[in-house]
């Protein structure tokens, strides 16, 4: 785990993402300098092997990043691009390096061989989207496909549809990969980095904001509130490392969908929390809170959601012969570092 | 405060893993035939005689030095032991509160002579201990602590009374909290920390049934009862020090997870018989693996810290409130099942387990400090406090 990576990234993400841009982008302004900017850092390379002029991390040491890219409320899909860069990479697609955003999505039939990707998170900004589709990756130029606006996110997420698969402009074999396991670990991760984000804006707002003549966070039950948001958001995080916690790019499914779905569960509870505390303040189109309550929203109505994760992990778990401790210590676990 | 600092991920080392197969061979003969119901009690079951039996194998004291009697074991190769125990739903409390807390209090603060007199023998599965924390008005506000000793000749002359003891009535010592000088007012100042000799004159002791029918808790009465210098573990009036620091090693362990892992586990074993759950019940068995997945992982961390030294109070507070928060969940969540179409019809064993853990369950998030005593340490950890 190398989350000294974060910092050298974290900060100038700080700068790119102000609450106005962030507004701005979610209503529909352009998101090239934005993203010139963000793939000038340097990091959306990251998974590329070094000899393709990459840094050749593994999604272990993602994790941060895609961690700081939710807590920085960026809109853009930045972890699935570079997981996406990297799997293009080594299947000799590495060309497209420079490119734009590339979301990442599970495709499944639509009507007279339509591919369709449901609820993409971002997926109206992305200029590409990698689809596993029938045991390959295809790569999707976002402009071909018919878009339905996304019902959290409007001008920012979609439902996408192409009408043949014949529209990909790069395709190959997928064999492991699997589209709704590296959703689940990023998106789990871009929570985790949301929910921090939210727990800050609480904690500071608690601390300035009056009532009865003292800081409500003086109040015990304030205090027992945050504390519930802080357990949500310190758990989710693990939860997320432990999704992310693959040494190479693919993230084992079943840790993958007990991250997701840890913070699909952590992330209910952490909006219902922040807006109580925060009043009617924090529905209020002028506060910024909104923006990471919606993102993990529409993080939680991605495939595959909390309960489809839940399903997953109980069917994996029923149809193994140990117990559930058994299947806990050996499936569900951090794999040793060597 | 940064939140990805507080918990990493972290494996248990392959020496340490290893210690799971003795463990379980040993514990799978050691409880052959014993019904679930029996087996959830687990950390509130008492057996001496399997206390000894494992004190033979060396699995009590694994993390004290050998120069006591201990395995001189890491954190992790306790942490593989109790995991195996209490997914075994082995009956520990006779020797756990002696072999958790008591040992290593007298290790850090004790005297010599209270080291090579009460260590070895803790090891051993032959000397059991209580503590003797909680009184009639003073749950979690430990402060308020109204037992008093006061100096004498010899030591210490004892009176008052405690509640809540676990084991009073069948530990040899009771590691007791109570006030040797100023008043209650001075709260924090003033307590310190005796062994109590549970043979001596003036101790009474009255076990308290528990709602399923068990006796653990117990209502203690000192009545001048006169104590040796030695009685006095550490500082004299640094008592509140010592208990805070014992509570972090009390609050994170898989003990604070796995109170209804017995239950869970009869379940899945009934449900296995059925040919195909239904979604819902999928759904169910994982959401519990899951939680359980995470929780452990952030028990693991803590066990790490604390194996560095480091005082995760905040990470501590955190694992507890969520785990015994799961642990509570676990019944609901069966009882839930059930009713799906097609669940196999449970077994009278598998519902007087869910009887027993269900009725239990509100002492797993008391024992240890209560929910909102955790989240008023968490809301510190946060700054807001």
């Amino acid at each position: 785990m190398n989350d000294t990576l974060l910092d050298d990234f974290e900060r100038p993400l700080r700068e790119l993402c102000t609450d106005d841009s962030l507004r701005a982008i979610e209503a529909g302004a352009s998101t090239d300098a934005l993203w010139h900017a963000i793939d000038a850092l340097g990091y959306t390379d990251a998974l590329v092997p070094e000899e393709q002029g990459g840094a050749g991390l593994s999604l272990r040491e993602l994790f941060a990043l895609v961690f700081a890219t939710g807590k920085a409320g960026l809109g853009l899909p930045f972890g699935e691009t570079a997981v996406a860069r990297a799997l293009l990479a080594a299947a000799g697609h590495g060309e497209r390096h420079g490119a734009g955003p590339i979301a990442i999505a599970p495709g499944i039939p639509g009507d007279a061989g339509a591919i369709v990707c449901r609820d993409v998170p971002g997926g109206a900004l992305a200029q590409q989207v990698l689809v596993s589709w029938q045991g390959e990756w295809l790569l999707l130029p976002r402009e071909r496909a018919a878009a339905t606006p996304g019902a959290w996110r409007p001008q920012a997420s979609a439902t996408l549809q192409w009408h043949t698969p014949d529209l990909a402009v790069a395709r190959f074999d997928a064999g492991a990969a699997d589209a709704v396991a590296l959703c689940n670990a990023l998106h789990a991760a871009g929570m985790a980095g949301a929910m921090a984000r939210v727990l800050e804006l609480v904690t500071d707002y608690a601390r300035d904001r009056k009532q009865f003549g003292r800081p409500i966070a003086q109040f015990q039950a304030v205090q027992q509130e945050l504390s519930v948001l802080a357990e949500q958001a310190h758990s989710a995080t693990l939860a997320a490392r432990l999704g992310c916690s693959a040494v190479g790019m693919r993230p084992d499914p079943l840790l993958a969908a007990t991250a997701k779905l840890r913070a699909c569960e952590a992330a209910r509870s952490v909006c219902a929390i922040a807006h109580a505390v925060f009043g009617a303040i924090g529905i209020t189109e002028e506060h910024v809170l909104g923006l990471y309550t919606r993102r993990l929203h529409e993080w939680r109505a991605a495939p595959g959601t909390e309960t489809q994760c839940a399903r997953l992990l109980g069917q994996a778990l029923l149809a193994q012969p140990d117990g559930l401790f058994d299947f806990v210590r050996l499936r569900l676990s951090a794999p040793a570092l060597a | 405060m940064n939140t990805l600092q507080s918990f990493s991920l972290v494996a248990i080392p392959p020496e340490d893993e290893a210690l799971r197969a003795p463990v379980r061979a040993f514990l799978q003969s050691a409880l052959h035939g014993v019904p679930p119901a029996v087996r959830a009690r687990s950390w509130m079951g008492f057996d001496a005689d399997f206390s000894r039996a494992l004190g033979r194998q060396g699995w009590i004291g694994l993390t004290l030095p050998t120069a006591y009697g201990g395995a001189g074991r890491s954190s992790f190769a306790r942490f593989v032991l109790l995991e195996e125990l209490l997914a075994a739903g082995a009956p520990v409390s006779a020797h756990w509160i002696a072999d958790r807390q008591t040992a290593p209090l007298i290790l850090r603060y004790g005297t010599e002579a209270q080291r090579a007199f009460f260590v070895p023998r803790i090891a051993r599965g032959e000397l059991f201990t209580s503590i003797g924390m909680s009184e009639p008005d003073t749950g979690s506000d430990l402060a308020s602590v109204r037992s008093r000793a006061v100096p004498t000749a010899t030591g210490w002359r004892l009176n008052g009374r405690k509640i809540w003891t676990t084991n009073a009535h069948r530990a040899h010592y009771m590691c007791t909290l109570v006030r040797t000088s100023g008043m209650p007012e001075d709260r924090h100042k003033g307590l310190s920390q005796l062994l109590v000799d549970m043979a001596l004159p003036g101790v009474t002791v009255r076990p308290i049934r528990d709602l399923s029918g068990d006796g653990h808790f117990c209502e203690v009465l000192f009545e001048d009862v006169e104590l040796p210098a030695d009685a006095l573990v550490g500082e004299e009036g640094a008592g509140w020090q010592q208990v805070t620091a014992e509570l972090a090693f009390e609050r994170s362990g898989p003990e604070r997870i796995y109170s209804s892992l017995v239950l869970a586990e009869a379940w899945l074993a009934e449900l296995r018989q059925s040919a195909a759950p239904a979604a819902s019940v999928q759904v169910i068995a994982g959401r519990i693996a899951a939680r359980m997945a995470v929780l452990r992982a952030m028990s693991l961390a803590v066990a790490e810290q604390l194996g560095r030294g480091l005082d995760p109070a905040f990470e501590a507070s955190l694992v507890k409130d969520l785990g015994t928060e799961f642990e509570q969940a676990i019944p609901g969540w069966i009882e839930e099942a059930f009713d799906a179409p097609g669940h196999p019809v449970p077994s009278v064993g598998l519902l007087q387990t869910l009887a027993y853990v269900t009725q239990l369950a509100p002492s797993f998030s008391l024992r240890g400090g209560t929910r909102q005593i955790m989240r008023g340490i968490i809301a510190r950890g946060l700054g807001v406090r």
